[in-house]
């Protein structure tokens, strides 16, 4: 279980590969940037790319990143862990 | 299966001319950062908007509609045609419809003139129901008007809505064809969801709040005669209604997506709009746009670029071309049409 919810596992880095992709490609988000610890916050993604990240996440995994409210404070890691494990945050 | 007449090819429905009109004042994002707390830089990068036009004091949706209508008209050749099908949501009154008025206004005495209400996705509407009237050996020949006047309904306090809209009208002609004419119009993909109507909404002035009581006192609030928007929401609703009704469209038409000449999408907001051709892997030189200069006309806003993509001669005959709206109510709906012979 404690592997399972760090960042660490196979699946995990297959959600941050994904995750780091995508805000690379269509958000034009620097690389170098897009490191676990990085907060969504830092990644100077306004409301839309918010909501365009939300509809691209769920069509990939039939949820949601944030079922809430958006949280900037939210890191790539958790993220990438959320989107693993199958739920949203 | 045994043939019976209504086996029988009909005929087809084929654009033939086409009209835009906006009005004189133009607002821009200058003007509007003067009274409202925002920036001609943040409505660029959250909108695409640098400038829209409004409607004279005293005007009415009907002037703009009229004056895209003569247009149309003009292009077609035409001064007479069996219906007027006007796509808005912003009429001159609740009753009667706007359309007879811009009938008769054009010359087009006692031809069968009607109201399309959905909203931004009017037009498309719009576009099904004349396509069907002529199909159908209904008409012959219909003009379909989008027209809106949403500057009328947004609170010009409201800096997330009164950056948005602009007035406008645009036009098109459409006459009874031959099935594969370049012209044609169809398949159609139509849809909505009224569990949503409340995303984008202006409460008051329907029979709902007129029964609810006594009027309002004078000096009352009036943020329900003005539009609610809850841009979050409809940005995803919108780009996943369209991309996905336009997928549906190419499918029914038999065109796979990169074979689509051109993508003309409802100008809610040039990132809605990049959003959709982005998943349909649309290149965005193959998307039309003019919101930077007239912001979101509502019904109007794909007769618009159609207008202009005729005038300019952009477009080629036979170009397969895909419309895509969404709006209020909520509705979305799409359009597979081919572009139509270049005019004289």
């Amino acid at each position: 279980m404690t592997e399972a919810r760090s960042t660490g596992t196979t699946q995990d880095q297959g959600s941050l590969g994904m995750l780091s992709g995508l805000l690379h490609a269509r958000f034009e988000v620097p690389l170098e940037l897009l490191t676990p610890d990085a907060e969504f916050g830092t990644l100077g993604l306004d409301s839309l790319s918010v909501e365009e990240l939300q509809l691209m996440i769920s069509d990939n995994y039939g949820f949601e990143l944030w079922t809430g409210d958006y949280d900037p404070g939210t890191t790539l890691g958790q993220a990438a862990e959320a989107l693993a494990a199958g739920h949203g945050l | 299966m045994h043939p019976f007449p209504g086996d029988a090819p009909g005929p087809a429905a084929v654009l033939c001319g086409f009209g835009g009109w906006v009005p004189e004042r133009e607002v821009t994002n200058a003007e509007l950062a003067d009274r409202l707390d925002t920036s001609d830089e943040w409505i660029r990068q959250r909108t695409g908007i640098t400038s829209r036009h409004v409607i004279a004091p005293g005007g009415a949706t009907s002037d703009l509609a009229v004056a895209a209508g003569r247009r149309a008209l003009g292009a077609a050749g035409t001064r007479t045609v069996d219906a007027v099908v006007l796509a808005t949501s912003t009429p001159d009154h609740i009753s009667p419809a706007t359309a007879p008025d811009v009938a008769s206004r054009l010359g087009l005495h006692e031809a069968a003139a009607f109201d399309v209400g959905a909203v931004c996705s009017g037009f498309v509407y719009g576009l099904a129901v004349a396509t069907s009237l002529i199909r159908a050996g209904i008409g012959g020949s219909v003009l379909l008007i989008g027209a809106d006047t949403y500057t009328t309904v947004v609170d010009p306090g409201d800096r997330t809505t009164a950056i948005l809209f602009g007035d406008g009208a645009g036009a098109v002609v459409l006459r009874a064809g031959a099935p594969g004419e370049p012209g044609e119009t169809g398949p159609f993909d139509l849809g909505s969801d009224g569990t949503l109507k409340h995303l984008i909404l202006v409460p008051n002035g329907g029979s709902r709040q007129r029964s609810s009581g006594a009027l309002p006192p004078a000096g009352h609030d009036r943020s329900g005669d003005y539009v609610r928007l809850n841009g979050g929401e409809v940005f995803k609703h919108a780009v996943r209604r369209m991309s996905g009704s336009a997928l549906a469209v190419l499918d029914l038409a038999g065109w796979p997506p990169d074979k689509l000449g051109w993508l003309v999408p409802h100008q809610a907001n040039q990132r809605i709009a990049a959003a959709v051709a982005h998943r349909l892997g649309i290149a965005e030189d193959r998307v039309l746009s003019n919101i930077a200069r007239v912001g979101n006309t509502a019904g109007a806003s794909i007769p618009l670029l159609l207008a202009e993509a005729w005038e300019q001669r952009l477009l080629t005959e036979g170009d397969r071309v895909v419309l895509t709206a969404f709006g209020a109510g909520l509705t979305w709906g799409s359009a597979a049409i081919t572009w139509p012979a270049a005019h004289p």
